[in-house]
């Protein structure tokens, strides 16, 4: 079980790789709360459901020197996952993983506040199904307390009622685990997320798409050998988007997670991570 | 003088009692008629750096009416029978489509829309 609580916001707009001077949403912000659980279901296959909740997606509008906001809540999309331990070569620390899974819409239609629609980009909800399939590498050096894991998800969503798509999307992410004392570890992650441009009404949409590259630095306390608290900064370091776009300025997370030993076993033989 | 007293405060009772009577009678109330008359834009055009936005009112005969609010892009400020859209030209520029549904206590609705270029 792996939950997590994440503060992210933004305030400049990037027109490709620059700042631009471009003023619509003076500042956004969202907070979300999301728990990943994964269950040993036999060997080598696992099943993964992921579940999430925005307190609140939080667009602030200067219009012609007038201030808006709007405000949208509730359940992000979830998903279902089946993955499998393809390769694992314990003597080597080497282990490959691939699963494959659906996006579930949790609202079918737009969140209104005072029977006004909500705009797309303060809605909780993608209100459409989708696939979304994930590769899994991992490299240990135990011995150096060092660890390497390289993730791939894919996530294709389809069109919803609205005949809104969301782009594909590929995020890969490099993380590098140093074991510092017993308890205390650094990872450092270097992620890269690809969108392709949205599509209304069968048209691309102008300024949607683009390429961002993050770093974020993670503390990670182990408690117990059961238990992980970690505190991480995720920070955007190069960008490039179609068009003009709202750019991320900085998120933070806080994350638990905990691993529970039903069958000892299952648990020593599935090697999933 | 006395007879005279007594028969003054009846005849006034009476006289009273009567127009009383006479204001209870109301006549049948007509329900008043659901239509929804018209949907208007304060403009047609929004350019971005001159006038990003416009005002749009519902106008309507009724009462206990609720105003339900959408459009193909853009975002809506307020509630009720007058609200305020605009939109990003970057993202959601060209003609986009406000749509209002009004529904009376009866449950019974009317659409309108308006259309809106939005650019630069």
């Amino acid at each position: 079980m792996n939950t997590y609580f994440r503060y992210g916001y933004a305030d400049t707009y990037f027109d490709g790789s620059r700042k631009s001077d471009f003023l619509f949403v003076e500042n956004a912000s969202y907070n979300f709360l999301g728990t990943i659980l994964t269950y040993g279901m036999v060997d080598k296959l696992n099943v993964e459901v992921e579940l999430g909740y925005y307190f609140n997606l939080t667009q602030n509008y200067d219009i012609n020197a007038t201030k808006y906001t709007l405000e949208g809540s509730g359940l992000r999309d979830g998903a279902i996952s089946l993955k499998y331990n393809i390769y694992k070569n314990a003597p080597k620390e080497l282990e490959f993983t691939a699963g494959l899974g659906t996006k579930i819409p949790f609202r079918k239609n737009p969140q209104t506040v005072n029977n006004v629609e909500l705009p797309i980009d303060v809605q909780s909800s993608d209100m459409a199904y989708g696939i979304v399939a994930q590769t899994f590498l991992y490299k240990g050096f135990i011995a150096n307390g060092l660890h390497l894991f390289l993730l791939n998800r894919y996530e294709n969503t389809f069109k919803n009622p609205q005949e809104y798509r969301y782009g594909q999307a590929l995020y890969t992410s490099l993380f590098v685990s140093k074991a510092l004392t017993t308890h205390w570890s650094l990872i450092i992650q270097v992620r890269d997320e690809w969108r392709e441009a949205d599509q209304r009404f069968g048209q691309s949409v102008p300024s949607s798409g683009g390429n961002t590259l993050f770093v974020a630095p993670q503390i990670n306390y182990s408690v117990l050998q059961k238990w992980n608290l970690s505190v991480l900064a995720d920070i955007p370091v190069f960008r490039c988007y179609e068009g003009t776009q709202l750019g991320p300025k900085y998120a933070f997370s806080l994350q638990v997670s905990k691993e529970f030993d039903f069958s000892n076993n299952k648990n020593a033989e599935n090697g999933v991570f | 003088m006395k007879n005279a007293l007594i028969l003054s405060t009846a005849v006034l009772s009476v006289i009273i009692m009567l127009a009383s009577c006479g204001s209870q009678v109301t006549e049948p109330s007509t329900p008043e008629v659901f239509k929804f008359d018209s949907l208007v834009s304060e403009s047609y055009e929004i350019y971005f750096l001159t006038n990003p936005s416009t005002t749009i009112t519902a106008y309507t005969t009724g009462s206990d009416l609720s105003y339900h609010w959408s459009t193909t892009a853009g975002d809506i400020f307020g509630s009720g029978k007058q609200v305020t859209y605009t939109s990003n030209p970057a993202c959601c520029g060209g003609y986009q489509t406000i749509s209002c549904i009004v529904i009376s206590k009866d449950n019974s609705g009317l659409k309108k829309e308006v259309e809106i270029y939005v650019d630069f």
